[in-house]
């Protein structure tokens, strides 16, 4: 039973590895230099000096509860995915499909609701 | 196909919120979010719709008896009895936001989508015998419960209540989720049908057995899972939450969460407490059992409705008064399902019943005296018998109702709570209920006091006429179903509620 | 082998589970709290629900992380030393009473449970994993668990609607609340968005 998830371990030995392996061979090999404005952001991102601890804006909260909410759906639709054609075999695929419009059709009114108040765009 | 649409018929009042809710939120986002009171208007409509429904379901059960849509929805009059009221208090709450002064007045949509989804789980709350919809329709009342708690943005105290109720509310669906999960575990069905008697070859084992085998799991279990219902109608180790919430949310979901919240509650927790161990088929033993949580709902009682009254005694602010004497209600109405008969149960609805009128005219005063002078606290009621004469003396009809005097509906409702209860051998318990009464007298009537006996202070005169008139409709109702006319109906009402339930009579003498 | 994981994983999880609430900084209580998702994961996996063990990794692991990192970056707890003076360094004997008695319950409960050797009720679904672990959810949740299902929908529906209600800034020229009792103010977290 445990043997299954064999290959999975081993991949998860060689991301570590490789994760590890080339922090350990740029330490080892890498020339150390430090060059004005190495520290310094490339092309975006936040400066490396100063506090780490931002204050956020509120809508990071929301952009991560609706990933979650959307999420959560997706996530209900994968047993009907991985079985839709077994249903059509039985079938039932048309009352299970009936279920599946009417569960996405709720959520796409919340679509359309966070879209519409500008949940989805940055400003505003 | 054609089994499912008869099944869609049965659950037609859920459906039809489900649109109706749908339907307001789509044109509120139509709209641009103007003129709300249209929006007021429609929602009523559905509800009045819902509440016909609810009617033709209530006679139709009479023929046919209870019936199962979904493996999973029991249509019962239970359910159906406390349906109608949701929906009725839905309907003055609805009322209530549209008259309110306090509210804003554009883009509420969100507000009333809220409200009809906090109903909508209500709905689903007092009628499944499955424990995996009960808990979501426990989720769907408190998550709206929640957003509504926390509506006013920008005020501190409405997110305070809205924390500390999402706090409270989590840990204690956590540790129902946890009983919940033990039961399944125990018993093998999510069903609590088949929890208290479980046929042969049904694939799931009654909890009799399992109590006769391992008696202490048993117990935790459903300890765990009466420690959930216990937070949502504020019974009190879980009470710390109510006045805190009911303070800071805008006055309007306070009443719908002291009201539509609570009931939905108590009726979860009777069927759930009814359907283990009191209905037909169940074994001797869990029944044994079933007497000993009947004690410990007894004891929990006594403490809440002592600690609710004596609490509301000190209390300056008319709302976290409100909020105490709802704690301490919680308590009468838990002596009903302390007193583990059916006659209790009949008793716990019949008060519920009356709780729903004299609560919701008591917050509509709330609403109207905060729109009159925008504060809540006792001392600024001065002269309000003077200067709104109508919704004054409303107000002392509610208070006398909350009291439990005649000629109201809440002395009828208390008495028959004091007989079932002493016929289930709980004297002590009415004797502590009674000097409660007494002491609620006093807090209560120093609102009246405060009203009449005092000098009036100077305000401006702002008149309410619509909300006065919901008030005076209210004051009526509530002497009205207190008199005989009225009054034998609703208790005829409640009594079918244990019977759909299959509950059966114990008789006094066999205790 | 099995046996010994199971032990293995649960140790971690409760040990995590210890520093959620033990450790001075907030962001170290997050990353406990990954760990002892992890350690659930693991423990799904043991028990053979691979959809399970997925989802919890997808959706806790992943999202839900995420969300709180926002939330305490969101609430900015400022000073951490301030933190660590108040609940990192000595429990109060309240709160020794509290997390005593709570950890006595639980392990009441898990003592007594043990003691009575219940054998959990088999039920009636047959196991099987992989994609026909797949099927047999679908199964039950598209049949048996239809209006749970669609019920969970509205229940999405709501926390969105929800969310947006409480987070979401005010329109400019909408009329902003001005209840008696409660004065409106300028949504102060808004204001200084620094990203």
């Amino acid at each position: 039973m445990l043997s299954q998830y064999g290959p999975i371990l081993i991949l998860i030995a060689l991301v570590l590895g490789f994760a590890a392996g080339n922090l350990v061979i740029s330490e080892l090999l890498g020339k150390k230099t430090s060059a004005i404005g190495k520290a310094d952001a490339y092309e975006c991102g936040m400066g490396s000096i100063g506090n780490a601890r931002l204050r956020l804006s509120i809508h990071f909260y929301l952009v991560a509860v609706l990933f979650i909410l959307f999420d959560v759906e997706s996530l209900l639709l994968i047993p009907w995915a991985v079985s839709a054609k077994f249903f059509e075999a039985q079938g039932v695929g048309g009352i299970v499909f009936t279920e599946i419009v009417g569960f996405v059709a709720v959520l796409g009114i919340g679509l359309a609701y966070v879209w519409n108040k500008g949940g989805l765009s940055w400003d505003r | 196909m054609n089994a499912y649409i008869e099944q869609m018929g049965l659950i037609a009042p859920e459906l039809v919120l489900t649109a109706l809710s749908l339907f307001v939120l789509t044109w509120d986002l139509l709209k641009k979010g103007r003129n709300s009171d249209h929006i007021g208007y429609a929602t009523l409509v559905g509800l009045a719709v819902t509440g016909w429904l609810l009617l033709q379901q209530w006679g139709m059960l009479g023929d046919k008896g209870t019936q199962t849509a979904f493996g999973m929805v029991t249509i019962d009059r239970f359910g159906t009895f406390f349906k109608l009221f949701t929906v009725g208090s839905m309907a003055v709450v609805t009322l209530f936001v549209m008259l309110d002064k306090n509210e804003r007045k554009h883009g509420i949509g969100e507000y009333y989508f809220l409200l009809i989804g906090a109903s909508i789980g209500a709905f689903f709350m007092v009628s499944t015998n499955n424990l995996l919809l009960l808990m979501l329709g426990l989720e769907l009342l408190s998550l709206a419960s929640y957003s509504l708690a926390g509506f006013h943005k920008g005020s501190k105290r409405s997110a305070e209540a809205a924390l500390k109720y999402i706090v409270f509310g989590g840990l204690s669906a956590g540790v129902m989720l946890y009983g919940i999960s033990l039961l399944y575990g125990l018993t093998g069905t999510l069903d609590l049908g088949l929890m208290g008697h479980a046929p042969e070859g049904s694939g799931a084992v009654s909890l009799a057995t399992q109590f006769d085998a391992s008696p202490i799991p048993v117990a935790i279990a459903v300890v765990l899972v009466l420690a959930g219902f216990a937070y949502k109608v504020s019974v009190v180790p879980f009470h710390f939450w109510t006045p805190d919430v009911y303070e800071g949310a805008p006055t309007p979901v306070t009443t719908f969460l002291a009201v539509g919240s609570k009931a939905a509650g108590f009726a979860a927790l009777l069927r759930f407490v009814g359907a283990l161990f009191l209905t037909d088929g169940v074994d001797a033993s869990i029944v044994a059992y079933g007497d000993r949580i009947g004690f410990l709902l007894a004891i929990l009682a006594a403490i809440t409705m002592t600690l609710g009254n004596l609490s509301a005694l000190r209390q300056g602010s008319l709302k976290r008064m409100l909020a105490y004497s709802s704690i301490a209600h919680a308590g009468y109405v838990l002596m009903g399902a302390a007193s583990m008969t059916s006659e209790g149960f009949a008793a716990a609805m019949f008060y519920l019943a009356a709780y729903y009128c004299m609560n919701l005219g008591a917050f509509g005063f709330l609403i109207y005296f905060e729109g009159v002078t925008g504060k809540d606290d006792i001392d600024s009621l001065k002269g309000m018998g003077w200067r709104h004469p109508v919704v004054a003396w409303s107000m002392v009809v509610f208070l006398v109702a909350l009291t439990g005097l005649p000629p109201t509906v809440g002395f009828y409702g208390k008495l028959i709570l004091f007989y079932a209860a002493i016929d289930a051998g709980l004297a002590w318990l009415v004797i502590i209920a009674a000097i409660n009464s007494v002491i609620s007298l006093f807090y209560y009537f120093r609102v009246a006091k405060s009203m009449f006996l005092t000098e009036p202070v100077p305000q401006v005169p702002m008149r309410q006429h619509g909300l006065a008139g919901i008030l005076c409709v209210l004051a009526v109702v509530t002497v009205l179903a207190g008199l005989g006319a009225f009054k034998d109906p609703l208790r005829g009402w409640a009594d079918e509620g244990p019977a759909s339930l299959e509950i059966y009579a114990t008789d006094a003498g066999s205790r | 082998m099995a046996e010994t994981l199971f032990y293995l994983l649960s140790i971690g999880a409760i040990a995590c589970g210890a520093g959620v609430i033990r450790a001075r900084m907030p962001l170290f209580s997050v990353l406990c709290l990954l760990g002892a998702f992890f350690c659930l994961s693991g423990i799904y996996l043991l028990a053979g629900f691979q959809f399970l063990a997925v989802t919890q990794l997808l959706v806790y692991a992943g999202a839900i992380m995420v969300l709180f990192l926002f939330v305490i970056m969101l609430l900015n707890l400022g000073d951490e030393n301030e933190i660590a003076r108040q609940s990192g360094i000595a429990l109060s004997g309240k709160q020794l009473a509290v997390a005593g008695t709570s950890a006595g319950v639980f392990a009441l409960i898990g003592v007594l449970t043990a003691g009575y050797g219940i054998a959990p009720v088999e039920t009636a679904s047959t196991r099987a994993s992989g994609i026909d672990e797949l099927q047999t959810l679908a199964v039950e949740l598209f049949s048996r668990y239809m209006l749970p299902f669609e019920a969970a929908s509205l229940l999405l529906l709501l926390t969105m609607i929800g969310v947006i209600a409480i987070a979401k800034r005010q329109r400019a020229g909408e009329p902003t609340h001005t209840g008696a009792g409660f004065p409106w103010t300028k949504e102060p977290l808004d204001e200084e968005s620094t990203l």
